[in-house]
């Protein structure tokens, strides 16, 4: 299966735009643990418990799937979120699984936000765990990720998405302070995470949008949300490393918006929205695109349809840099295994053969 | 005097207080319930239905606008009482079998009901036995299924088996949505519309009781 030695220099080079990569190298927010696990044979080490073990299995998986960095994130430790749990209806089951709750968060009013408790940015995420990771990291390999979850998931994470999309209209101070707060607290974890040498780039997911446009409008995207990408980019380029921003969803009405933010990758494309080649076409020559071979594709193809729908991807993305080559979402715990090692294995046939 | 178009607007601008306020002047002026529902509500909710598909609102501005029309049809409800006279047709909505998402559902609900339907909203994660309780017990024109997960939208297929087992599935039109849905998927599963979106979603409802009349 492994063709390549880890080189972040490739990705790095397929993110910034500078040169054209010497081959096109995999990216993954990141792959669901029960896959990996199907895939090394073995279960994980739990990372609580035994973080040195934990982190040697990850990357042994990353290597033998030809990444050139492991993928890392820690969720900030923002007050207790309100969960609805139910069964889990992956092949690949975790048997539960807990969704956010809709209707409710923490936070509901001003009160509660000055009685939240909420973390300082030393200990907003544990940054050794970071440190831990790199050090056991074989050479050329980096990581990517950072504080899990950007600005607007977070807000409606932590009051609801459904009292956030009212309280813009009837309580905009407290929206606008609890954007503060967790701008804040992002931005200053952003840049610890950025200053430790072996991670390589900065990333986090921020869902959007939904099937035909942005969940709130581009005006209070652009008050509350991507200022605070924009510091983040900034705080990442100060320690030379990209930004990669992942968001689902229609941002077609916002793209122009993240690019001045300074995001110079952009991951999560869906063909029912826009097919990464189209998206490769539109905005290719301005920001990094990365993945896009559509999770619901990969779940119903055939190993077959995988390949050739894979390279012919590779044959509209791959010209002029700036892909990476992955699957639209995320490798998630329904997604065939066989599927997707296809994708993968039609990505080294792709860099054998130029 | 009272403008049924100010109730409209109030709706529109998402103005719960003042569509309250308006629909219980109009209630004291008799003006008649259906009245205020279908030439005060319904025309407001059909603009932020228009507003919604232009990108022009978005959810929030959704949500406080169907806010505003649920605190005038909170008066209205007891007076209309469920006389079919007074709604276009029934829909049962909900989000199927192992799927717990709800606002894009919610959304959809909202914005029928804003068009004049009656909406029997089953709620998320509903056991396909469920679905063809509802079915039987309401007799819906329109059945609405929900589905944001690529493992969890095989159960819309579920549910229209059920239907045609039943026998039921000849009595009304069944409409799918969801991020991974297609129309391609809804074909091949039997339904009879697919919304890739809640305005759509009305427009799809409002054709196929036309079909069905």
């Amino acid at each position: 299966m492994k063709l390549n030695r880890p080189d972040f220099s490739v990705i790095l080079d397929a993110i910034e735009r500078k040169t054209q990569p010497a081959r096109i190298p995999f990216f993954e927010l990141f792959v669901d643990a029960e896959i990996c696990e199907e895939i090394m044979g073995y279960r994980f080490a739990q990372l609580e418990s035994e973080p040195d073990r934990y982190f040697s299995q990850l990357i042994s998986f990353y290597v033998q799937l030809g990444y050139d960095y492991v993928p890392f994130y820690q969720s900030p430790r923002f007050p207790s979120l309100s969960y609805i749990e139910g069964d889990d209806t992956a092949t690949y089951s975790r048997k539960k699984r807990n969704w956010i709750n809709e209707k409710a968060g923490p936070i509901q009013t001003f009160e509660d936000v000055e009685k939240a408790p909420w973390p300082s940015i030393d200990t907003a995420v544990d940054y050794s765990l970071f440190e831990c990771l790199g050090k056991q990291l074989p050479q050329g390999m980096k990581i990517i990720g950072g504080a899990a979850g950007g600005p607007f998931e977070h807000a409606s994470f932590l009051m609801g998405i459904e009292k956030l999309s009212i309280a813009v209209y009837e309580e905009p101070e407290l929206v606008a302070e609890l954007f503060s707060r967790i701008s804040d607290i992002l931005v200053g974890a952003a840049e610890r995470i950025v200053s430790i040498e072996s991670v390589g780039a900065y990333c986090f997911g921020d869902d959007l949008g939904y099937k035909t446009a942005t969940i709130f409008s581009p005006k209070l995207l652009r008050q509350f949300v991507f200022p605070v990408y924009k510091k983040i980019a900034q705080t990442a380029h100060a320690s030379n490393k990209p930004f990669i921003l992942h968001s689902c969803g229609n941002l077609e009405e916002v793209m122009d918006d993240i690019i001045d933010a300074g995001v110079d990758a952009k991951h999560s494309f869906e063909d029912v929205i826009l097919p990464v080649t189209e998206a490769k076409k539109r905005w290719g020559n301005r920001i990094s695109i990365l993945g896009g071979i559509d999770v619901d594709f990969l779940c119903h193809a055939t190993p077959e349809q995988v390949r050739t729908r894979t390279l012919n991807t590779l044959q509209a993305c791959a010209p002029g840099g700036g892909y990476a080559l992955g699957t639209g979402n995320t490798v998630t715990n329904y997604v065939p295994i066989k599927n997707y090692l296809a994708m993968i294995e039609a990505g080294n046939e792709f860099n054998l053969s130029r | 005097m009272i403008e049924l178009n100010d109730i409209s607007q109030a709706v529109i601008e998402g103005n719960a207080k003042k569509a309250k306020e308006l629909t219980l002047i109009a209630i004291e002026k008799n003006v008649p319930p259906e009245t205020i529902l279908h030439k005060g509500l319904v025309p407001g909710m059909d603009v932020v239905g228009q507003k919604f598909k232009n990108n022009e609102y978005y959810v929030p501005e959704v949500l406080i606008a169907a806010r505003a029309m649920n605190a005038a049809l909170d008066i209205l409800r007891p007076k209309l009482a469920t006389d079919a006279a007074n709604y276009k047709a029934t829909v049962v909505i909900c989000t199927v079998k192992g799927d717990l998402h709800d606002i894009g559902k919610n959304i959809a609900a909202m914005m029928l009901e804003g068009a004049g339907f009656r909406v029997i909203d089953l709620g998320i994660a509903v056991p396909t036995e469920k679905v063809v309780e509802a079915v039987k017990l309401n007799k819906p024109a329109i059945l609405g299924l929900s589905a944001l997960l690529t493992t969890t939208m095989t159960n819309m297929k579920d549910i229209i088996e059920a239907l045609e087992k039943e026998g039921l599935k000849d009595s009304l039109k069944v409409i799918v949505g969801g991020a991974p849905i297609t129309e391609e998927f809804a074909k091949s599963i039997g339904a009879d519309g697919y919304a890739p979106d809640a305005t759509i979603g009305v427009q799809i409802a409002n054709a196929l009781i036309q079909g069905i009349s």
